[in-house]
């Protein structure tokens, strides 16, 4: 990854500014079809839960089933019709989202997310304004949890709130969509940093020509990018880099699945009327 | 005071009024009833709505008993799965 107009320097997988730039303002990662959009959120989030270079929960929502066969062995839950309670422990996990309905996809992230803004609020609060933890959303297909309108909806109206504030509580999201114009412009635009793969549609462009400005040298470039060699950029609102993203390989390792238990669930229980935070 | 006026007249007037009160006792029932469905309506979409907020459970606040039914469901799934993706 380098700075353009900048010599290559040899850099790890995911640089400290992306990292910061994705904790801090959140990230948005778009491309055309076959891009290498899924494999850079394969690739970023599993450089997340190898390294751990900070203490960052992952909270990934698929509902393309993506991820369940071929990923870091982190914990996965099925989500359909019949599921009623979700993981809100405190390791990496994957929800497999099997349902087809729009305001059902919409209300189970809305719940998930807004059940760990309480709580991190709470946690805010117990310890002095500093908190010892990130949450990191992954939404994989993003137009299908937040599309266009959705954020308008009254059932989409409080997770606005997640955008607008999680940053203040440790929490932060990186959406991944083939098009700008399908996710919410609502969270888009609280957003300030992009991942751009490949886009030649005039949609996409004028969408990108909005975000970087309409003579920015992103919008020429975006178009040149070579799709084999995994090649993105990275603008975070000031600069941009490049970032070329290698082959996401699992080494033959795959998500476990999450089995309800009491024994696994004290992080947040009750315990003789006190919340354990 | 009704002198001159022919008794068919004052029959006639009285008969209107009788159906205009009627009409009007009809109508305001009718309204009443649709006032009632609204409300009723209202009603059932305000707990559709709070049972559809209320659908998704933090495991943390799992109860007992549902914990054996729950999991009877996951693990069933697990194995349709795992047989699906063996065959296909």
């Amino acid at each position: 990854m380098r700075q353009m107009s900048e010599p290559a320097k040899v850099n790890p997988i995911l640089p400290e500014v992306m990292l910061n730039g994705i904790l801090k303002t959140g990230l948005v990662v778009v491309g055309g079809k076959n891009t290498g959009k899924s494999n850079a959120g394969k690739v970023i989030s599993s450089e997340i839960i190898r390294n751990q270079p900070l203490p960052i929960q992952l909270k990934i929502f698929d509902t393309a089933s993506n991820l369940r066969w071929d990923f870091e062995p982190i914990l996965f839950q099925s989500i359909d019709e019949r599921t009623r309670y979700f993981y809100d422990g405190d390791e990496h996990i994957l929800f497999d989202i099997a349902l087809v309905d729009e305001i059902d996809i919409l209300s189970f992230v809305e719940r998930v997310i807004l059940t760990d803004y309480y709580r991190m609020r709470a946690r805010k609060e117990l310890l002095g304004g500093h908190i010892n933890k990130w949450i990191l959303y992954l939404i994989e297909e993003a137009q299908n949890e937040i599309g266009s309108y959705s954020l308008m909806r009254r059932e989409g109206m409080r997770l606005l709130k997640f955008f607008s504030e999680g940053r203040n509580f440790n929490q932060s999201y990186i959406l991944i969509g083939q098009r700008l114009a399908d996710v919410s412009t609502r969270a888009i635009e609280r957003c300030s940093g992009y991942l751009f793969g490949k886009m030649t549609g005039d949609n996409d462009i004028a969408k990108l020509k909005r975000i970087v400005g309409r003579d920015s040298v992103i919008v020429n470039d975006v178009k040149k990018l070579e799709v084999e060699k995994g090649q993105f950029l990275y603008y975070n609102g000031a600069s941009t880099y490049d970032f070329n993203c290698p082959k996401y390989d699992s080494k033959g390792q795959k998500p476990k699945p999450y089995i309800l238990d009491l024994k696994n669930i004290p992080t947040w229980r009750y315990r003789e009327g006190v919340r354990i935070i | 005071m009704t002198e001159g006026i022919p008794v068919e007249i004052l029959l006639a007037g009285f008969v209107i009024v009788v159906i205009l009160v009627i009409v009007h006792e009809i109508r305001s029932i009718q309204t009443y009833d649709k006032g009632v469905n609204l409300a009723i309506q209202k009603k059932i979409e305000q707990i559709e709505k709070k049972e559809k907020e209320n659908r998704w459970v933090p495991a943390s606040e799992v109860k007992e008993e549902d914990l054996a039914e729950e999991n009877a469901g996951l693990v069933a799934d697990d194995e349709e799965e795992e047989s699906e993706a063996l065959f296909s």
